[in-house]
């Protein structure tokens, strides 16, 4: 028996030597990513005036260079394709945590998915995996009940098989991040379908209360830090939904600082403006940022 | 409690150490040990059905003790009955219920008759179709004067709830088993070590094999009429390996714990995806569910002694039972009935028992005809595994009609190259060990300490790194 404990005991050791080669090929498969951003905010020292939060249509609607130089805010965004409103809230508290407080802060809404139950827009656990090595991010992996209790002290219990593979991790469609957080669309996507002009009142959508209290995170950390919000409603090729506004204007105050794109301009209904029916390619984005940052001069 | 869990990981050094160092001098101790063990682990499952074993424990319990008193026959066979009533009156209840009443229901409203849907929301304890079928062995060879009926209660109950091998076997036999309880364990260094080697193995063949074929097998048969053929062939291939992995892989986990407690369970897997024919298959895949076929039920209704009819005809019922054992739906008695399909030729021409011996003993690769004859049951093999994994008959029917529809021969649009590769070095090493209990017995033990040892270490990672993405229950614990 002591022979066999003492055995287990050796190899037990070994392993937890050995383990620590895992924190290297962390480390190293953090520097293979596209998309740094979430390292930029652990780092700190973003120090901007303005971020931007959303998921796909906040990334490539709104240009943050463009931003920068037309409202005079040092400009980032944060905003992560597929990311629903939890992930863009435990973003902006990891923003705040590591980073000064910005002046202003854009949640670019996803109407009418922005408090759905279905998972349309998702927790990007991916964005998290690759960062694993920071111990901040692994609790949040725990937490959230993605790792064990036991990835605090095994390194290979933070390492996904994905991380083995050692190829740099390209871009979607080759899609790149600029210097300021945005990823603009180029071109048109092959498929741009359900395009209907008519606005609609049907909101009838499951909604999670985990989403909602995470709106409402958003809001009460900006009132604590004195952050002025600003919601964006981007356009919409396919029909913009009266009714989920109807219902967003009930969780947020009424002297809500609220910009919804124009229906009446004309390019907002131009297919050539956009990549998709939901997302403006960089003609539109240009013209989209435009008006958001003389919402924003005209407000100041 | 999942074998691959935290939970197991901390569960099983505290039991092992207060089996070998608190209770190790007192046998029923340690015995009492093992039940109590058995019965936390169960329960961390849902303690709600622990009073279903303990009822059917002692249920078996007691007959046995009566059995043991009565020598009238008909008091004996009422006793019996009596014992099967009740074992498989549960396992029919939890399991094959709702099956019964809608297949009633559909029958009706074919001859145009309406009834009212009284089907129940009921939960299938996990492993009744195991413990059940081990009590009910205790009982049949008590009947038979097999065995003698255990005087020890505590023994019994441990026999029963055998925590390595409650939920998902191996069936393990009263009459190896159950003696075991009886006499002092003495621990043994070499076993132990081996024993740790078959964990090792059993939870690679889970987490890295069983739990990454799942994702792409899933994927597949959930959205199957979005591939082509070839993609569709991939999905059959990822099941196959997965239900190998997982399954053969709870056994090895099982048999390994169980000899850390000194206990010797039966081999339940041989290598089944190197077999030459459907008969060799079955001699090598769930090993004590085909031998408790074969002694409680084939060899009853009269095995192969009796005319062709007769033997076809409890051909037939094996493998129809079988399938239906595994759940209650048409797509596993279906994949019953295929396999007995492919049994019958062998049986009738008498060559079910051509191949007893390890393929390729002596030497490294199998001859060309053996390769072949490999190959052909493996296909045929993968070919039944889609009505077990299909969600429905119609949905099995729509998936082989879909692989010959379109794209057979073009390049299956998922295809893991990581994964696939990680497949090969597995049955590599699975024949390598094809001739031992499991396939870590003796590769590389010969060898230098360091080798072997990185080896252990590089398995033991990679069992770490993807159990972060193995969410997967284990198939077998819904049967």
């Amino acid at each position: 028996m002591k022979k066999f404990i003492k055995t287990i005991l050796i190899f037990a050791l070994i392993f937890f030597i050995i383990d620590k080669a895992a924190y290297f090929i962390l480390v190293k498969t953090s520097k293979l990513q596209s998309d740094k951003k979430l390292e930029k905010i652990l780092e700190g020292g973003m120090d901007k005036e303005l971020i931007i939060l959303g998921s796909s249509r906040g990334i490539g609607n709104l240009i943050g260079e463009q931003l920068e130089n037309e409202t005079g805010l040092t400009t980032y965004n944060l905003s992560y394709r597929g990311s629903d409103i939890n992930f863009q809230s435990y973003i902006f508290k990891s923003y705040l945590l590591h980073n000064s407080v910005p002046q202003d802060l854009f949640l670019v809404i996803d109407n009418p998915a922005l408090l759905d139950a279905e998972p349309v827009l998702s927790f990007r656990y991916d964005r998290l995996y690759p960062l694993a090595h920071y111990n901040e991010i692994n609790d949040t992996l725990i937490k959230l009940k993605k790792h064990s209790i036991a990835s605090r002290y095994i390194y290979c219990l933070r390492l996904q098989s994905s991380q083995l593979n050692f190829n740099k991790i390209k871009p979607v469609n080759n899609w790149l991040i600029d210097d300021y957080g945005s990823q603009i669309l180029y071109g048109k996507s092959l498929y741009i379908t359900n395009i209907s002009s008519k606005p609609t009142d049907d909101y009838t959508v499951e909604e999670d209360v985990e989403k909602i209290n995470s709106l409402n995170q958003i809001q009460e950390l900006c009132q604590e830090k004195n952050i002025k919000i600003h919601y964006i409603f981007p356009p919409n090729l396919s029909s913009f939904n009266k009714g989920f506004l109807k219902r967003f204007l009930q969780l947020v105050p009424d002297d809500v600082s609220l910009f919804i794109y124009d229906d009446n301009k004309s390019i907002y209904k131009d297919e050539k403006y956009f990549y998709d029916e939901s997302h403006l390619n960089n003609k539109g984005a240009k013209l989209f940022t435009k008006d958001v940052s003389d919402f924003i001069n005209n407000n100041k | 409690m999942f074998f691959n869990s935290l939970d197991f990981a901390v569960f099983l050094p505290i039991v092992f150490m207060l089996y070998w160092f608190v209770t190790n001098k007192n046998l029923g101790l340690q015995n009492a040990l093992i039940v109590a063990a058995s019965y936390v682990f169960y329960c961390w499952w849902d303690w709600r059905f622990l009073a279903l074993i303990i009822f059917s424990s002692l249920v078996d319990y007691c007959i046995g003790r009566f059995l043991t008193q009565e020598e009238r026959t008909p008091w004996r066979k009422l006793y019996l009955w009596l014992s099967i009533l009740v074992n498989l009156g549960f396992l029919g209840f939890f399991k094959y219920y709702n099956f019964f009443i809608d297949n009633f229901i559909e029958a009706f409203s074919f001859f145009g008759a309406s009834i009212q849907p009284n089907t129940l929301n009921i939960i299938l304890p996990v492993g009744i179709s195991f413990y059940t079928f081990q009590t009910l062995s205790y009982t049949i060879d008590v009947y038979k004067r097999k065995l003698e009926p255990t005087q020890d209660i505590v023994s019994f109950l441990a026999f029963v709830s055998f925590f390595p091998q409650l939920v998902a076997g191996p069936i393990e036999r009263a009459t190896d088993l159950l003696p075991q309880f009886y006499k002092k364990r003495e621990f043994h260094y070499s076993r132990a070590v081996d024993g740790c080697r078959q964990i090792l193995w059993g939870l690679f063949k889970k987490v890295v094999i069983a739990d990454q074929c799942a994702q792409y097998a899933n994927d597949i048969f959930n959205n199957s009429t979005g591939y082509s053929g070839s993609t569709l062939v991939m999905g059959a291939l990822f099941f196959t390996f997965q239900i190998y992995g997982d399954f053969s892989g709870y056994s090895d986990i099982a048999i390994g714990t169980s000899r850390l407690f000194g206990f010797d369970l039966k081999q339940n897997f041989a290598t089944p995806y190197f077999s030459r024919d459907i008969a060799e298959f079955w001699r090598s895949w769930h090993i004590s569910l085909s031998t408790w076929f074969r002694d409680y039920l084939y060899i009853p209704l009269g095995g192969s002694r009796g005319g062709t009819w007769m033997k076809v005809r409890n051909t037939f019922i094996i493998f129809l039972v079988s399938g239906f054992w595994h759940g209650a739906n048409w797509t596993f008695i279906i994949w019953g009935l295929l396999n007995a399909i492919y049994f019958l030729p062998l049986l009738l021409t008498n060559r079910n028992r051509n191949h007893l011996g390890v393929v390729a003993t002596n030497s490294y690769l199998p001859s060309l005809k053996e390769g072949l004859s490999i190959l052909g049951t493996f296909g045929i093999t993968v070919f039944a595994w889609i009505f077990f994994r299909a969600n429905s008959l119609g949905h099995a029917m729509v998936y082989i009609e879909d692989i010959f529809s379109t794209g057979l021969f073009a390049l299956p649009e998922i295809r893991p190259s990581d994964l696939i590769v990680t497949i090969i070095i597995f049955m590599s090493v699975e024949w390598l060990g094809r001739r031992d209990k499991h396939a870590l017995e003796n590769i590389l033990v010969q060898r230098y300490r360091v080798v072997k040892w990185s080896f252990y270490l590089l398995l033991f990672a990679l069992i770490l790194v993807y159990s972060n993405e193995s969410t997967q229950e284990f198939i077998y614990f819904q049967f």
